[in-house]
């Protein structure tokens, strides 16, 4: 914008999103722009006036904070626990370089968070605490399946009433409101003790020992009803979930796919198999987490 | 599912407005959903963030359509954008007017103001320069949501807290001339002209009497902080006596249109927001009846 010249709409709004969302603050921002001459002067008089309350910069700073602060709690919402975690000043700094690498384009908030989980893993926060990055990935989780599309989950009676083949063959899978994540299973206590102290202050240290690394496995989220649960998986469920999660699974397959879990190839017992394949079944119709296609 | 007309008060006599009053109401918030299921309330209608319910499934979207079997509901957007230059988002418009059938609305809302801009969204309401480029194309866009959406809509003014000096035209005359050449209708939130008033030193009352009282189909309330240089539009407290004048002069202009009470932060109890919204009422009232006194 040349000294006196009045922007187009498109060029005024380009400089606003600049110097609204610059990390520190419009003054800085305005430099900025001025260094890659879009702006002839750092006094942004001509853009925005000056009042006898409030200079231009100060006028731009009230929707730059609103920006920052506005999307900072909204992910705090979404990370209640990592945030909590981390602290607030390091909640704030993560948020920065957050929206640097991410700013926000999707019409809702309720998106906003969605690559945090692998920006905190490529973070040097979680470099520090590898730990930070699984905890993340599970509280996204849930966020997500809280409004994933409704399906009526396989029941008991559903399965006994198949009509059109046998209930051994009907294909199943995991309800939608399901996520199926490979996690560090020490994560699960860390929620819990987070869960717990949640109505304390921001906890800066975890109890020693409680984000030491542990033995990666698979963490089932899903929604029952309205409410999100989530649980880790033995190694041999966690092979089923994946088929069902691939919406091709059947009883059958299920089962063959146990047999193979035994770790003891064509010899496994086939009536073991069977009973853990009934014993998770039982499970799963408890849990409202799989349906039929 | 009852439709509006079935619950709707008629419009005022006489009044070419395009949709009807649907009295008081409330914006409907998560932390009152448990309340509002659980029996009768006061209100008459529920407001609601269209966004929030742009979702698949889950709580949100059940809640919602319990309510609208016993009540009317507006959706209110924050994300349509209306002045950016941003090409149009289709995949936002789709969803919209999915809701919109799922949910059938009194009608639809959003705001005169742009949210982000070169596919950044600022989930902010930015202010416009009022000039005539701005409102050309203001208009052409509205013009092709409101294709889109197979119905008109309404804006609402917005709080601001700066002015640029590329403006031409007041913001009053924007927002009617934006009304009148798209043939939609205004949402006149009170609160956001007295704040804007004051933080920019203009007469809110001059505001009131500028905007085509048949173009307002409802009335905002809310309350706001005063940061000392300026107003902030919070929606965190009661409505402060000033915004409640406003209200009153408004409904002399303007006759009895749909009001809502908004609170967005340090959510009250149900009991609390029904109050306000019940002093909304008496207030609209007692205006009401000096306006046919009046007459």
């Amino acid at each position: 914008m040349s000294a006196g010249a009045l922007p187009p709409l498109r060029e005024l709004q380009d400089l606003v999103w600049r110097l609204i969302a610059a990390p520190e603050g419009v003054a800085r921002g305005a430099a900025a722009l001025v260094r890659e001459g879009r702006l002839a002067s750092e006094d942004l008089g001509a853009l925005v006036p000056d009042d006898a309350r409030m200079s231009a910069v100060e006028h731009l700073d009230v929707y730059a904070d609103m920006y920052f602060y506005r999307l900072r709690d909204c992910l705090a919402e979404d990370f209640p626990k990592l945030s909590r975690r981390i602290g607030p000043a390091r909640w704030n700094d993560l948020v920065t370089d957050y929206l640097l690498a991410h700013p926000p384009s999707h019409f809702s908030l309720r998106e906003l968070g969605r690559a945090l989980p692998g920006f905190v893993a490529r973070h040097p926060l979680g470099a520090e605490v590898p730990l930070l990055a699984d905890l993340a990935r599970l509280e996204w989780a849930r966020v997500d399946v809280f409004d994933e599309a409704d399906a009526a989950p396989l029941t008991r009676e559903d399965l006994l009433a198949a009509e059109s083949c046998e209930p051994e063959e009907r294909v199943l899978g995991l309800v939608p409101a399901s996520r199926l994540l490979g996690l560090d299973r020490s994560v699960l206590p860390l929620w819990r003790h987070l869960e717990e102290v949640q109505a304390s202050e921001a906890v800066d240290e975890a109890p020693p020992g409680l984000e030491a690394r542990g033995e990666v496995g698979v963490v089932l989220v899903w929604r029952r009803g309205f409410a999100v649960w989530h649980r880790s998986a033995e190694p041999d469920e966690g092979h089923c979930l994946e088929a069902l999660a691939d919406g091709t699974a059947t009883l059958s397959g299920l089962g063959e796919l146990l047999l193979e879990s035994q770790g003891e190839g064509a010899g496994g017992d086939p009536d073991r198999a069977a009973e853990r394949l009934a014993t998770l079944l039982q499970g799963w119709l408890a849990d409202a987490s799989i349906r039929a296609f | 599912m009852s439709t509006v007309s079935e619950r709707a008060l008629p419009g005022p006599v006489g009044s070419d407005r395009a949709v009807p009053d649907l009295g008081h109401g409330v914006g409907l918030r998560r932390d009152h959903f448990e309340r509002v299921l659980s029996g009768a309330t006061r209100v008459d209608w529920f407001e609601v963030i269209s966004e929030n319910f742009m979702v698949k499934g889950g709580r949100p979207l059940h809640v919602l359509e319990r309510v609208r079997r016993d009540y009317p509901v507006v959706m209110h957007g924050v994300s349509l954008s209306i002045g950016t230059t941003d090409p149009l988002d289709a995949d936002y418009l789709d969803q919209l007017a999915n809701l919109a059938e799922r949910i059938e609305p009194a009608w639809i809302s959003d705001h005169l103001c742009w949210t982000g801009v070169g596919g950044h969204n600022a989930h902010d309401l930015l202010p416009l320069p009022y000039t005539e480029e701005a409102l050309d194309h203001v208009v052409a866009r509205l013009d092709a949501v409101q294709e889109r959406l197979g119905r008109p809509i309404a804006l609402e003014n917005v709080s601001t807290y700066l002015t640029f000096a590329a403006s031409a035209l007041p913001e009053w005359e924007f927002l009617a001339e934006v009304a009148r050449r798209a043939d939609c209708g205004i949402l006149l939130d009170v609160n956001n002209v007295y704040v804007s008033a004051r933080n920019h030193g203009f007469d809110p009352e001059k505001y009131i009497a500028a905007i085509p009282p048949e173009r307002v189909w409802q009335i905002h309330l809310a309350g706001h902080v005063d940061r000392g240089s300026h107003l902030l539009d919070t929606h965190s407290r009661h409505v402060c006596d000033e915004v409640w004048d406003l209200y009153r002069a408004a409904t002399r202009r303007v006759g009895a249109v749909a009001s809502l009470v908004e609170w967005d932060e340090d959510i009250p109890s149900w009991d609390v927001l029904e109050a306000e919204s019940d002093r909304a009422r008496a207030a609209r009232s007692a205006a009401i009846a000096a306006r046919e006194a009046m007459r």
